[in-house]
């Protein structure tokens, strides 16, 4: 039956998806991941970051791929040992790979960018 | 995520779960990316057991610190005992919502209290009330040595290889039923991560196999006129 045009062109299963998307269950959810970057540095700086927003970053990155670590520092062709510093909130801003920083809307970059230096 | 149902068992849950029993912050971020919706929804249903509205900033925020606690024992979680992690994590999950919202509780009614006193006064028997945020199971279970019939239903449950979800889940629907609740398996689906339609069938069918069982077997004819399985 797929295939088939619905009342407005589309195929039907297009037209299910559509339906499951306008059903309240399917707008119950969404991750908010500007909070979340902010509550990753709090714990960050409270665990004595120096780079808690760099920690932050780059944690959620990870987290939302999915991935271990020697998973994603494979992905970005980096040493484990370098992205577990990153994690750690030990290296700046410009220690972040130019891979993470290219990955699209899930980082506010500027924000992180703009840490006041670590005392 | 997908409307799909989830069951303990599912893979990539399990996978996140283990990530988290040794300490991987990032799979916090995981849990809550990947399974926010029916953590949210087991969140509201504390809170509406709190009559206490939660707005979406309040919501998100106790997400997310859920996400933490399920992590802090996500050690002692194992997915052989059939529960979703915040399902099995209930209390963990009423405390967030608890420091959140604060302490919960009726107003005190001087009549009220005089009535149980009076109640108190009059019967030696022990009074047990369960708290609306303790694991279903764990009632049944601490209920078993003083009351037949909840010994006899975790019998036919256990006797029925009834699952540990299966049970949890019928539990659920029926006290959400019993509750009032005019559409129980809409509240109950999300905390389940299960289509409504799919938390009814399986509470009929493990419903069912409990009844056709005191059918059968006299020993569990008493099953038969439980409340809980009407």
């Amino acid at each position: 039956m797929s295939g088939h045009a619905g009342p407005f062109g589309a195929p039907r299963a297009a037209a299910r998806e559509a339906a499951r998307r306008r059903h309240p269950t399917a707008r119950a959810w969404a991750p908010d991941r500007a909070r979340l970057l902010r509550r990753l540095a709090a714990r960050a700086e409270a665990r004595g970051a120096r780079w808690p927003r760099v920690a932050a970053a780059v944690v959620l990155l990870r987290g939302v791929t999915g991935d271990d670590r020697p998973g994603f520092a494979h992905r970005l062709g980096v040493p484990e040992d370098v992205l577990a510093h990153l994690e750690a909130g030990d290296l700046p801003a410009d220690a972040v790979p130019g891979r993470l920083r290219g990955v699209p809307g899930l980082v506010d970059w500027a924000w992180v960018d703009a840490a006041p230096p670590p005392t | 995520m997908d409307g799909d149902d989830r069951r303990s068992d599912d893979g990539d849950l399990v996978a996140i779960m283990a990530r988290l029993a040794d300490g991987d912050e990032a799979a916090v971020v995981t849990l809550y990316e990947r399974y926010g919706g029916p953590i949210a929804a087991a969140v509201q249903r504390v809170a509406r057991q709190r009559r206490h509205a939660v707005d979406r900033d309040d919501l998100d925020g106790m997400v997310f610190e859920v996400c933490f606690e399920i992590a802090s024992v996500a050690g002692a979680w194992s997915p052989d005992g059939g529960a979703l992690p915040w399902v099995w994590a209930r209390h963990r999950v009423a405390n967030v919502v608890d420091r959140v919202l604060g302490q919960w509780a009726d107003p005190l009614d001087d009549q009220q209290l005089a009535q149980i006193a009076r109640r108190d006064s009059a019967t030696t028997a022990p009074t047990s009330p369960a708290s609306v945020d303790t694991a279903l199971g764990d009632v049944l279970a601490r209920l078993v040595p003083s009351l037949e019939s909840a010994r006899l239903l975790a019998e036919a449950l256990d006797h029925e290889r009834i699952s540990g979800r299966d049970r949890e889940l019928l539990l659920e629907y029926a006290f959400e039923k019993h509750s009032g609740n005019t559409s129980p398996a809409a509240t109950v689906a999300p905390v389940f991560g299960m289509k409504e339609a799919s938390v009814r069938q399986a509470a009929r069918r493990a419903r069912q196999r409990v009844l056709r069982l005191a059918a059968r077997d006299e020993r569990f004819a008493p099953l038969a006129d439980l409340p809980l399985l009407a």
